[in-house]
């Protein structure tokens, strides 16, 4: 086989599993926000007489981040257990994790894969990488304590910080329904402009906002980074063998969860992924030319 | 990247204090108007957090740039 062919097939397989995330960002879409809202509705369905079933169907009715901070408030957990929905957050999102690893995160999520999939189009040298200044775990989990901790000092501040919302008035935008716009907080316009400016369009790989800054990110990839070595846990692995440490799985990794170390000889070299930040996209797998990176379980 | 655990407790204690920052500027807050979520006062600690790293990590990377371009330059010498 010619070198460039060698080379031609993982880029194929890549170009393949970005156009299969960009079907699955809009499954999410139909899913989560109005107007279709569709795992709203069936979840309504499911369950008449909760406030799922009684409420408009969109975002804020599977609301991914009031109940991870209700978590540590155990006054809140009957508040939690009467909405199926929001045990979706901190249930389903994180077993599904413990499996999986975070594929909501890295297929799902709209408001992740707006900023990664439009963000293509930017050209990389007016963005700025988050990785190799600062360690993005500490300052992941960081952020997610935080979050936790301002209740108790005054009030719940994940809505004020929620990009889901600026998304879900997008969405009514294009429907013809401005009336979020109208009743727009300063909180929401700063969230919009550092999720979809600083930490989106102008951050390599489009995933600043989903790195630092989302609780639900950070929640999945705890759960799947303390249970990876379980056997059943299906994660993003990387084996030495075969691996030429070309730096292709760095470059292209989305959150930045990929350091690679190259050097002349074999000891030198390592390729380390973060089970904190990967969002198991599996854009690395699809572009590693030796099959190195491999999405899998423990060996 | 390898992080040692006095630079973790260093970046999560300071990224922490973000979203705490942020809640207790409503608390402390003399306007006493409870219009958090309108007030552009409200999401200062945010920003200025938001701000921070961003100072960080452009000087974390002039370092690091510092620090290559030294080492290049040793080798040279030797």
């Amino acid at each position: 086989m010619l070198h460039s062919e060698t080379l031609r097939a993982p880029a194929t397989a890549l170009r393949r599993n970005r156009l299969w995330r960009i079907g699955a960002f809009f499954i999410g879409l139909v899913l989560f926000y109005a107007p279709f809202a569709l795992f709203v509705r069936l979840l309504g369905a499911a369950f008449p007489g909760t406030t799922v079933a009684n409420s408009v169907p969109d975002v804020h009715q599977v609301c991914l981040r009031m109940p991870i901070t209700w978590i540590v408030q155990p006054w809140l957990w009957p508040t939690m257990v009467g909405n199926p929905a929001y045990l979706f957050a901190i249930l389903v999102l994180p077993i599904a994790a413990i499996i999986a690893g975070p594929l909501f995160c890295g297929w799902l999520c709209p408001a992740g894969g707006l900023t990664e999939h439009v963000g293509r189009v930017v050209p990389d040298r007016w963005k700025w990488d988050l990785h190799g200044p600062v360690p993005l775990a500490p300052l992941r989990y960081g952020f997610f304590a935080g979050m936790l901790l301002a209740p108790f000092v005054t009030s719940n501040i994940c809505c004020s910080f929620c990009n889901f919302t600026p998304m879900q008035y997008f969405m009514n935008a294009g429907t013809g329904d401005f009336r979020g716009f109208m009743y727009w907080s300063s909180t929401y316009m700063v969230t919009m402009v550092v999720w979809l400016i600083p930490l989106g369009l102008f951050t390599k790989g489009g995933r600043g906002w989903c790195t630092l800054l989302c609780p639900v990110g950070a929640l999945s990839n705890l759960s799947s980074a303390v249970t990876g070595r379980l056997p059943f846990a299906v994660r993003v692995r990387h084996k030495e063998s075969g691996c030429k440490a070309c730096g292709k799985c760095e470059d292209i990794c989305p959150p930045r969860a990929v350091t690679v170390r190259k050097g002349t000889e074999a000891e030198q070299q390592s390729v380390v992924v973060s089970p904190h930040i990967c969002n198991a996209c599996l854009d690395c797998v699809k572009a590693c030319p030796t099959g190195a990176m491999t999405y899998g379980r423990p060996s | 990247m390898k992080v040692d655990g006095r630079s973790a407790a260093l970046f999560g204690g300071g990224a922490g204090a973000v979203f705490v920052a942020a809640a207790v500027a409503r608390f402390v807050c003399p306007a006493g108007c409870q219009s958090c979520e309108t007030c552009v006062a409200s999401v200062a600690p945010m920003g200025a957090g938001l701000l921070t790293l961003g100072g960080v990590m452009v000087a974390g990377r002039a370092g690091r740039r510092r620090r290559a371009d030294d080492e290049a330059q040793r080798n040279g010498e030797d």
